[in-house]
């Protein structure tokens, strides 16, 4: 079982070379010169050409690709130094550092209150035999799913922070600030993950084991909570871990319209500037998360359902 | 019972709202990007549906003629995702072997970049705009469907009656026609439409923040974000555009539970 982890480990790693290398190609295919855009800033009129080639050269940007991406990964190996921000001359670590964990609270907050709400709900319609009961809850989560993210945080804004003034509707500082937001983006994820879980516990309920659980009289509750859901959960972990990771890199919607400085935030200010080593970086860095999140699930897995070992140990894991 | 009823129902409705946006001069006589100061600001009534914005525009009119932009891109992103997916994963399972190996650990790959930020680089690579949002929107979504069909083709063929079926000598064309598709046909039906209600959402998510359309033309994020000042006194400019969005997806997904096994 260690050896499939380990196995999994090395290749998240070859997964993140490859995607280093992915980005790194990507973003010197974006239109317009790095050089150019780092020599005029804060500048009022045009740089001078003998500047632009300094940059250019001191940046190395005049140095072939392949040459380009082997200084980097050198320094990213042996030093685990990403490099420094062109637009903010900051390391580009600190600044990922300083704004990922506004991002990871709204995930996690956000994700966490998901759960709370959609769990109870997605059972309860997954098990009843009340038909009317299932509808309700199903109707309500593909409501819920149906609503923009951005149209209900505008919608939010407007009430509670301008017409009745009770929340704040921009920036971070405090718990306050993270109700709004975490609104905005539960309503539309709990109802997705509603769907999620209550399809997968109608899956197994349907099993002929669960039917004859109830015949031989077990109790309902026993049946619902160590016969059904134990067996459901695997492919709701896995769907919900991977909506996590969504949730963290994907909230910069939020994060514009709430004026946060988060992870997605850096990534369009990066993008626009044409900061090459902060967008390296992010990739980088959210990939690693991501290859991570999916190593959990796979642990989890072989942890839960010995069976797995073998289908893993043949290398179809997916 | 109940599940062909509420399918059947949305389908009507949403194939109404796709003929709607499809043929908007069948439903309207005035232009989309027509300004007409004299009847700014008019609330909704018989001659104006749905009222007009702060140039004079008829609300109705660019309802109709963004949902073209929206509901249009969003098709060609699931047909788009889907297709490559589905051709995809049939390669994958035919070759199998080593290549089915490396295409899955493409997919893999491709997977633990995120999306979203996937999709923002690709637009700002192609130039910004309605088509490369639609391109990189396909490109982030496909991988994950490929997953799910690589998945499904993968356990069909080591399904008894395949055995059975290869055992007795049917040939590969035959098992795939007679015995592959038509299990996995539903279920590339069900992605499709799962993509092109997701693909409104972030269409128009995208919209709203200024990645897509170009002002002024119409399409449902932008419009909300332009009613965005006079939410306060206009609400109907941001009550509409924002209705056809939820109705929209909600149709999508519900017309989606036709395909349900009961």
């Amino acid at each position: 079982m260690l050896k499939i982890i380990i196995r999994k480990v090395i290749l998240g790693l070859f997964y993140l070379f490859v995607i280093s290398v992915v980005a790194f190609v990507m973003v010197r295919q974006m239109p317009g010169d790095p050089a150019v855009l780092i020599a005029n800033q804060d500048r009022e009129t045009e740089a001078p050409p003998e500047l632009v080639e300094r940059i250019r050269h001191e940046y190395g940007f005049d140095r072939g690709m392949v040459e380009q991406y082997r200084c980097w990964l050198q320094r990213v190996i042996f030093d685990g130094d990403l490099g420094y921000s062109t637009r903010t001359k900051r390391p580009v670590l600190a600044e990922i550092q300083s704004s990922l964990p506004a991002s990871l609270r709204l995930g996690l907050i956000t994700f966490g209150l998901t759960l709370i709400i959609s769990f109870p709900l997605g059972l309860l319609a997954g098990v009843t035999n009340n038909k009317i009961l299932d509808l309700w809850i199903q109707s309500m989560a593909w409501i819920n799913y149906s609503v923009p993210v951005f149209l209900l945080a505008v919608l939010l804004i407007w009430f509670f922070a301008v017409d009745l003034r009770l929340l704040p509707a921009i920036g971070h500082e405090t718990g306050r600030h993270y109700v709004l937001p975490v609104a905005a983006l539960s309503v539309h994820l709990s109802g997705w993950t509603t769907q999620v879980i209550r399809t997968s516990i109608r899956e197994i309920s349907e099993k002929p084991y669960i039917q004859f659980a109830h015949a031989k009289g077990l109790k309902q509750i026993r049946v619902i909570l160590i016969h059904t859901l134990k067996p459901a959960l695997f492919p709701i972990s896995t769907a919900l871990l991977i909506q996590l990771g969504n949730l963290v890199s994907g909230s910069f919607i939020i994060e514009t319209i709430f004026a946060w400085n988060g992870i997605g935030r850096l990534l369009v200010d990066s993008i626009m500037a044409r900061d090459f080593p902060i967008i390296q970086g992010i990739l980088l860095y959210t990939g690693g998360i991501f290859a991570l999140i999916n190593i959990l699930i796979d642990s989890l897995y072989l942890f839960l359902d010995p069976t797995t070992i073998e289908k893993m140990g043949r290398g179809r894991t997916s | 019972m109940m599940r062909t009823i509420i399918g059947a129902l949305s389908l009507a409705l949403l194939a109404v709202i796709l003929l709607a946006c499809a043929f908007p001069g069948l439903f309207t006589n005035y232009e989309p990007n027509a300004i007409n100061f004299a009847e700014k600001f008019s609330q909704p009534n018989r001659i104006h549906l749905m009222g007009t914005d702060e140039l004079g525009r008829d609300l109705f009119t660019r309802l109709l003629f963004g949902g073209r932009v929206t509901i249009g891109s969003s098709l060609v992103i699931a047909g788009g995702s889907t297709l490559i997916a589905a051709i995809w994963a049939a390669v994958s399972a035919y070759l199998g072997g080593i290549w089915d190996e490396l295409m899955t650990r493409i997919v893999d790959i491709l997977m633990i970049i995120p999306a979203l930020l996937f999709a923002l680089l690709l637009i700002s690579i192609l130039e910004p705009g309605m088509r490369s949002l639609v391109i990189a929107l396909a490109i982030v979504r496909w991988p994950g469907y490929a997953r799910i069909l690589r998945g499904q083709v993968y356990s069909l063929l080591s399904a008894e009656y395949l055995v059975a079926a290869k055992a007795l000598g049917a040939k590969p064309v035959h098992i795939i026609r007679r015995h592959i598709m038509p299990n996995i046909t539903m279920l590339i039906i069900t992605l499709f439409g799962l993509s092109f209600a997701s693909g409104i959402l972030s269409i128009s998510s995208l919209s709203f923040l200024g990645f897509g359309v170009q002002l002024p033309h119409p399409e449902w994020g932008a419009m909300i974000n332009a009613a965005r000042p006079f939410l306060q006194t206009r609400p109907y400019l941001m009550i509409f555009p924002g209705l056809a969005i939820i109705v929209t997806v909600l149709l999508a997904n519900l017309s989606l539970r036709l395909l349900e096994p009961s």
